[in-house]
């Protein structure tokens, strides 16, 4: 047999063109990025069709009576005959109230522990320091199981309640507080606050740019508080005495009146402001030590007071520097307060929790939770950074 | 001499100590009106505390619940008779420990008498002086280790070799414990419990993260716009995510999503924890990297790209050294910030050393001693953590400076 040499000429080039396309970098990033998508679809689609299998996603369920009461609760009333989505409000309000507490408590104290660390004192910087180091090696649930067993429960039995003046009541079994109750008229009050605090601000703002443009003080902070005081005395006295001190009364075995807390908020929050002071404290102590120590000096040079120079020269600066990792930070707190399901507080974890329990759908509560635990920190990031933005732009450093 | 910051003479006279002192709490802290204020505040606050914490302990505190459970508190409900799948674990830590801080630099004295101090608080403690003779000759060979590192790592030549043995060292050291609960029949993870449980998930998390983790900061940084796209939503919904929630979800409906295969749906709720700190910890990892990988100046990968390397090359031989090593300081933060939330692991219910230590305090003979013990647990995590701490900030000292260098 004679070799004929077989002529495959469309073959041939039709490899020559795959294997000019393996080359080309359009058409292997296309294939890559077509490859990718593909795994993500199979990936997400494969999670879907599992999570409808186990589940029918729908929250027909949480319509239903809830079957459990909630011992503490902050501005709702729930109980076993109301449904599942009024316990997860319940939930949602716990999570909300041990998170805006625990942020103010946590800022007031770490920023002062920040400015005590970097204070001449050396007694001041040594003791923010062992703080700082202290609460920072050690994991936050050691703080919550001790806060919450060690210390307040810990606290004397409700028969022999420790008490404050008479004013306050501190017992294993409840902390009361003296607090204001709203009376009739409370509302008019608030809406004539907010009036008040819009006046003031225009106000202040008014001054304030008399005081650039003409280099006459004015006096704005004074003028701005005169007149948010004016007011609310006014309106205070117009509503009728719209809000009254409303202080507990020890009975044998609760509290009456004033705000009554249960020991596992306490302890909770004792614990996360605590620990969270401590992350704060670090990101004021950075901040203030990236404002340049020239800012400082020039200050002191013109003749400003030690206050001063803290007041309108380093901490409007050092601010600016702190909005977006104190953002960070308070977005952990929220997210940690979830730690409230090992001491039983009935914050949204725990809430959830039981309902996944009671009514056997894991799969919608935890979608369920992690959209409310996102939409938390969007509002935490909106409110503490969103002014920042506009803070930036308007007053940006131009050096 | 100094004393923060104020020259002292080495030879005086008591009465010139006494000067000196005087001069030093003046400027300190008796500056001005507002400082002897606050001086004097803190002070009284201090003297209280002391007073009140020195009344306790030494009339109050038992510590007879740290004894009485300390294996409990160690090691939970780990059978008798299978600690040996423990002690080799422990003791390639320790002596690790010893030779890592040896290669990477000198242990400053303040450091050392710091954790020589906690070592004499808690060690009698919780090993009685019985129990001293199995752990002092894991203590001897790490100072041994430090010593024999820290010469070695005196000549530059081996200095490399000790530094990188120490990394493989600590990567080899993890796994051991996970493979040593498994061979030859193995122990129930059930019964996997206290510290070494909140090790055991601690180093499984990490051998899981950090792979993933170096991946997620490369798609993040891809050009690829569905790789980038998908790694970023990945990072940032874990990131915005609590721990507790992950660590539940992993309890109570991770199975419905694991394929049937193999058994796989039925793995042992222990697995199912760590699988979920991993996949949290690998967001945090590829952030850490990405910070790594975003401080490799440009020109770097196009020359590397001008010399023909392919993208594997360029990532294994140029970046990804540079990357890593730049972010060992925050992955070794990472590494910490886990092993101190593995204590979270009482959300699904297991019995790790916190659990365990308030289960101690449900024993008729220990009720209401929650103070001490805990007080113990805080000061075991704070030692791990603190000699971790200043081991990396050691480490970030040590690199300073390196793969910054520009062409």
């Amino acid at each position: 047999m004679t070799a004929i040499p077989v002529r495959r000429p469309p073959l041939a080039a039709a490899v020559a063109t795959v294997r000019a396309w393996t080359r080309d970098a359009r058409v292997r990033r296309a294939v890559l990025e077509a490859l990718t998508l593909g795994l993500v679809a199979a990936f997400v689609l494969y999670v879907a069709t599992r999570a409808r299998e186990a589940s029918s996603l729908n929250f027909d369920f949480m319509t239903e009576r809830a079957g459990f009461g909630i011992g503490d609760q902050f501005l709702t009333q729930t109980d076993g005959g109301s449904t599942r989505w009024q316990a997860y409000v319940a939930g949602i309000m716990n999570t909300l109230r041990i998170t805006v507490f625990g942020i103010l408590l946590s800022v007031g104290m770490g920023l002062s522990i920040g400015v005590a660390r970097l204070s001449s004192n050396w007694l001041a910087a040594r003791l923010a320091f062992l703080f700082v180091e202290t609460i920072r090696n050690t994991p936050l649930l050691v703080f919550v199981v001790f806060c919450y067993t060690a210390v307040v429960l810990r606290l004397p039995r409700i028969q022999e309640s420790a008490d404050v003046f008479g004013i306050a009541y501190f017992s294993n079994r409840a902390i009361a507080l003296p607090w204001l109750r709203p009376e009739t008229g409370a509302g008019t009050f608030a809406l004539a606050l907010v009036v008040g605090a819009v006046a003031a601000w225009g106000a202040w703002k008014a001054l304030r740019r008399h005081e650039v443009t003409t280099g006459q003080p004015a006096y704005p902070w004074r003028a701005a508080l005169a007149l948010f005081a004016a007011v609310a005395l006014v309106a205070f006295v117009a509503t009728g005495t719209p809000l009254r001190l409303d202080i507990p009364e020890a009975g044998r075995f609760s509290y009456s009146g004033g705000m009554r807390l249960s020991p596992e908020f306490v302890g909770l929050l004792l614990a996360l402001s605590l620990f969270n002071a401590a992350f704060v404290a670090e990101i004021a102590r950075g901040a203030i030590e990236s404002v340049p120590r020239g800012e400082r000096e020039a200050a002191a040079a013109l003749g400003m007071s030690s206050w001063q120079q803290l007041s309108l020269i380093v901490l409007p600066q050092a601010l600016r520097a702190m909005l977006p990792p104190l953002a960070t930070q308070c977005q952990n707190l929220a997210k940690m307060s979830s730690v409230a399901v090992v001491i039983a507080f009935p914050d949204l974890m725990t809430v959830g929790g039981t309902i996944i329990n009671n009514s056997g759908e894991a799969i919608p509560i935890f979608i369920l939770m992690m959209l409310t635990y996102f939409a938390l920190n969007l509002g935490i990031a909106f409110l503490l950074v969103g002014p920042h933005w506009r803070f930036n732009w308007s007053r940006g450093r131009r050096a | 001499m100094t004393v923060a910051g104020l020259p002292l003479k080495v030879d005086r006279t008591p009465r010139e100590a006494l000067e000196d002192a005087w001069h030093w709490a003046r400027q300190r802290l008796f500056s001005s009106p507002g400082n002897v204020v606050v001086s004097a505040l803190l002070l009284a606050i201090l003297g209280w505390a002391a007073f009140s914490f020195a009344r306790w302990m030494f009339t109050d505190a038992d510590w007879g619940v740290v004894r009485a459970n300390r294996r409990l508190l160690l090691v939970g409900r780990f059978p008798l008779g299978e600690e040996w799948r423990i002690w080799p674990a422990v003791y390639s830590i320790i002596v690790l420990l010893g030779w890592t801080w040896g290669a990477w630099g000198r242990i400053s004295r303040t450091v050392a008498a710091t954790l020589v101090l906690m070592g004499a608080l808690v060690l009698p403690t919780l090993a009685g002086w019985s129990g001293l003779r199995v752990v002092a000759p894991a203590l001897a060979l790490a100072v041994l280790a430090y010593f024999l590192a820290h010469r070695l790592a005196e000549s530059p030549r081996i200095r490399g070799k000790a530094r990188v043995g120490s990394v493989v060292g600590w990567f080899m050291a993890l796994p051991l414990a996970l493979i040593l609960l498994q061979v030859r029949g193995g122990v129930e993870p059930a019964l996997w419990g206290g510290l070494y449980l909140n090790f055991v998930v601690a180093s499984g998390a990490i051998i899981g993260a950090l792979p993933l983790g170096i991946g997620l900061a490369l798609a993040r940084t891809s050009s690829f716009r569905a790789l980038r796209v998908s790694a970023t939503v990945y990072v940032e919904v874990m990131r915005g995510l609590p721990l507790p929630v992950m660590l539940t979800l992993a309890w109570l409906a991770l199975r419905a999503f694991l394929p049937s295969w193999g058994g796989l749906d039925e793995v042992a709720l222990v697995y199912r924890v760590t699988i979920a700190f991993a996949l949290f910890t690998a967001a945090f990892i590829a952030e850490a990297v990405r910070g790594g990988l975003n401080s490799i100046p440009r020109g770097q990968r196009e020359a590397a790209s001008a010399l023909g390397l392919k993208w594997w090359q360029l990532t294994a031989y140029v970046t990804m050294p540079q990357a890593v090593r730049n972010s060992l300081p925050a992955l070794a933060g990472e590494f910490i910030g886990l092993f101190m939330t593995t204590t979270l692991i009482a959300v699904v219910g297991l019995t790790d050393m916190l659990q365990a230590a308030r289960a101690t305090t449900e024993q008729p003979a220990f009720f209401g001693r929650q103070k001490e013990v805990l007080l113990f647990v805080g000061m075991l995590f704070w030692v791990t953590a603190f000699a971790l701490s200043r081991l990396s900030a050691r480490l970030e000292r040590a690199l300073a400076g390196k793969g910054t260098r520009r062409v």
